[in-house]
């Protein structure tokens, strides 16, 4: 045993500041194993090269802290080390230098950490939020044009256009003769010689006209971002895209987190995804298990008759997870995995017409 | 230094932490360390040549905990990890109690700094003049802020540009060898991860981080771990595990407290660390 005692190793432990080489005795934590510094390598002092160390630092099995449990000694202070080893002078310019490393180092790691898939989540959000406040504007607009368009039965994008081309005529049409008489003017002309229109005057035409404008020009940023979607989408998951479509594609990685996420994530909780509510119902008492979360939008779950939903939302899940696996680990497109479901679809399909089919014979 | 010494109304209660006879008795402040900035939409109270910002313990953890009368005493020269620091909303707090000029150091390291041969291993090349010489610096205290995802740390990293005491880390607290190389032993490690394996987490950083003798405050989410099982359940089952530990290090539990109005599921245990001979 006390031959053990002397046996010395000596191991570079690296730390932020620069490596140090120490030795230190194997022996067992009962005899108070220590070590010592045997030479010192320090990192040049300017912030630019100590960050640089910082990122590029290897997780090492040993440090410090290691050499601490193992040798069962006072904890070794980092700062005390920079002060003896005279890297810095005093507690107070350790610590600024840390954190001004530290914060460059986090600086450059947020940078490096927008990834591709980062883009379709916040694209396919911005679709989402863009939608509600379309339904909402849109609503507005009905309601308050609507007075003096009664007849007109368009909707959405069509109705806001209507509404922008209608009051441009009135707004101009003040601009060129500012008669009194000219501000009221009934938009249609109609058949019937009293229209239910209200008269449309010069400062309700602008406020109006330019509100729809605004409204086309939601219309057109959502269509902007649904084709940046699909394009997004096909360069990004490809096979994903192929089997789930992009935008049930896109909203599969918004809901994981990243594509990564999504390629981990089992496939049973893929099937599940946004039922969370009738899944934790499910888990704390007696409910039925969800068959299908957000998946259901997909034609092939959706559409098909109740008895079958839950084996299309299976292999469908499963499908998508194989793809989004293909598409992170490989990036290459692969036609199989949308083959091999669809063929799967067709085999539950053709048993349930089977089955309903003979039991329309009994 | 005076411990009740009152300033403009405000009268420290814990280390740093204030009570004012301007607000609600229960309210909590801390003295700001960088003025004229509300951090997360809080309320800032000016006195005298100071400004005082309150502290939600609806938002904050730590807060509810001190609010259920939890004696957690930050001094000025403790080092503490943090772990899931999130945006920064707690560690600003704790930011300006280790700034706060009127915060006292620990008793512990005053004698450490008289005897400096026992902070450093006895065989380390050390110049032993540099401490008597400077002393223990009187706001040395420092915050290890870990924070796994990007978006909160992009906040985190703002307040750490302009706050010198917090150190931002960009990596995930279950793997501590990831940041061991740059962060020292610590005094107290507080832990508010809502992940299942958080009781792992957090013996895995007190085995590398933690001094002997040292704090660990942790809040526990029950609804993380199960959404299921009874909360007073997973609470003792988590107890158990801190309590088993590992090879290493194990803890002895000092106390718990239900953060119940505040935060509905959590508990806040307060244990210290105990090194296996």
């Amino acid at each position: 045993m006390k031959g053990s005692e002397f046996a010395e190793d000596i191991e570079t432990v690296k730390t932020w500041f620069g490596d140090f080489t120490v030795s230190f005795s194997k022996s067992n934590s009962n005899s108070n194993g220590n070590f010592q510094i045997i030479s010192y390598d320090l990192c040049p002092k300017n912030i630019s090269d100590l960050c640089e160390r910082f990122i590029n630092l290897k997780p090492s099995t040993l440090d410090f802290q290691f050499l601490n449990q193992n040798a069962g000694t006072f904890p070794v202070n980092l700062r005390d080390i920079a002060i003896s080893s005279g890297f810095v002078s005093d507690e107070k310019e350790y610590l600024s230098l840390l954190n001004a490393v530290s914060v460059n180092s986090v600086n450059f790691k947020i940078s490096k950490s927008l990834t591709e898939d980062k883009n379709i989540i916040q694209a396919i959000e911005a679709l989402d939020d863009v939608n509600e406040s379309l339904n909402l504007l849109s609503e507005r607009l009905k309601e308050w044009f609507g007075v003096y368009a009664p007849d007109s039965d368009l909707l959405g994008e069509e109705f806001a256009e209507f509404a922008v081309l209608k009051t441009s005529s009135v707004a101009k049409g003040n601009t060129e003769s500012e008669s009194t008489e000219s501000k009221f003017l009934s938009i249609l002309d109609a058949d019937f010689p009293i229209s239910s229109a209200a008269p449309l005057s010069y400062t309700e035409a602008n406020l109006i006209g330019s509100f729809a404008s605004d409204i086309c020009n939601l219309y057109k940023r959502r269509s902007d971002l649904e084709s940046y979607i699909y394009s997004k989408m096909k360069s990004v998951a490809p096979t994903l895209s192929s089997v789930a479509g992009e935008s049930l594609g896109a909203r599969l990685i918004s809901m994981a987190g990243s594509l990564k996420r999504l390629s981990n994530l089992p496939s049973s909780t893929v099937q599940v995804m946004g039922a969370d509510k009738s899944l934790f119902k499910h888990k704390r008492s007696r409910a039925p298990s969800p068959k299908h979360g957000i998946i259901f939008n997909h034609n092939a779950v959706g559409n098909s008759p109740p008895q079958i939903r839950g084996k299309m939302a299976k292999i469908l899940s499963s499908h998508i997870s194989l793809a989004a696996r293909i598409d992170y680990y490989s990036g290459v497109f692969n036609p199989e995995i949308y083959e091999s479901m669809n063929s799967k679809f067709q085999n539950v399909i053709d048993n349930y017409r089977k089955e309903k089919s003979d039991k329309k014979i009994r | 230094m005076d411990f009740n010494k009152n300033s403009g109304g405000f009268r420290q209660v814990l280390p740093g932490i204030y009570s004012s006879n301007r607000a609600s008795k229960y309210s909590l402040f801390t003295k700001s360390a960088n003025p004229n900035v509300s951090v997360y939409g809080e309320n800032i109270f000016c006195s005298e040549n100071f400004e005082y910002r309150l502290w939600d313990p609806k938002r904050s953890k730590l807060g509810a905990l001190l609010q259920k009368r939890a004696k957690i005493s930050f001094f000025a020269n403790t080092k503490v990890l943090y772990l899931g620091a999130a945006s920064g909303t707690t560690v600003s707090h704790i930011s300006d109690i280790l700034a706060d000029e009127n915060n006292v150091c620990e008793k512990t390291s005053t004698d450490v700094a008289k005897n400096p041969d026992i902070v450093t291993n006895p065989g380390v090349v050390t110049n032993s003049d540099v401490l008597t010489n400077s002393g223990v610096a009187k706001n040395s205290g420092v915050v290890y802020a870990v924070e796994f995802s990007e978006r909160p740390a992009r906040d985190l990293v703002n307040l750490a540009s302009v706050r010198k005491n917090i150190i931002p880390i960009l990596s995930d607290a279950s793997a501590p060898s990831k940041y061991s190389f740059f962060v020292e032993p610590v005094d107290v490690i507080f832990q508010d991860i809502s992940q299942p394996n958080q009781a792992e987490i957090a013996i895995k950083n007190a085995t590398y981080f933690l001094k002997d003798g040292g704090k660990l405050i942790l809040s526990i989410k029950s609804r993380s771990i199960s959404s299921v099982e009874n909360p007073k359940k997973i609470y003792r089952q988590e107890i158990k595990k801190l309590e088993a530990g590992n090879e290493h290090i194990n803890f002895v539990i000092n106390n718990t407290y239900d953060l119940a109005p505040f935060h509905i599921d959590h508990m806040g245990v307060v244990a210290t660390l105990n090194k296996k001979k």
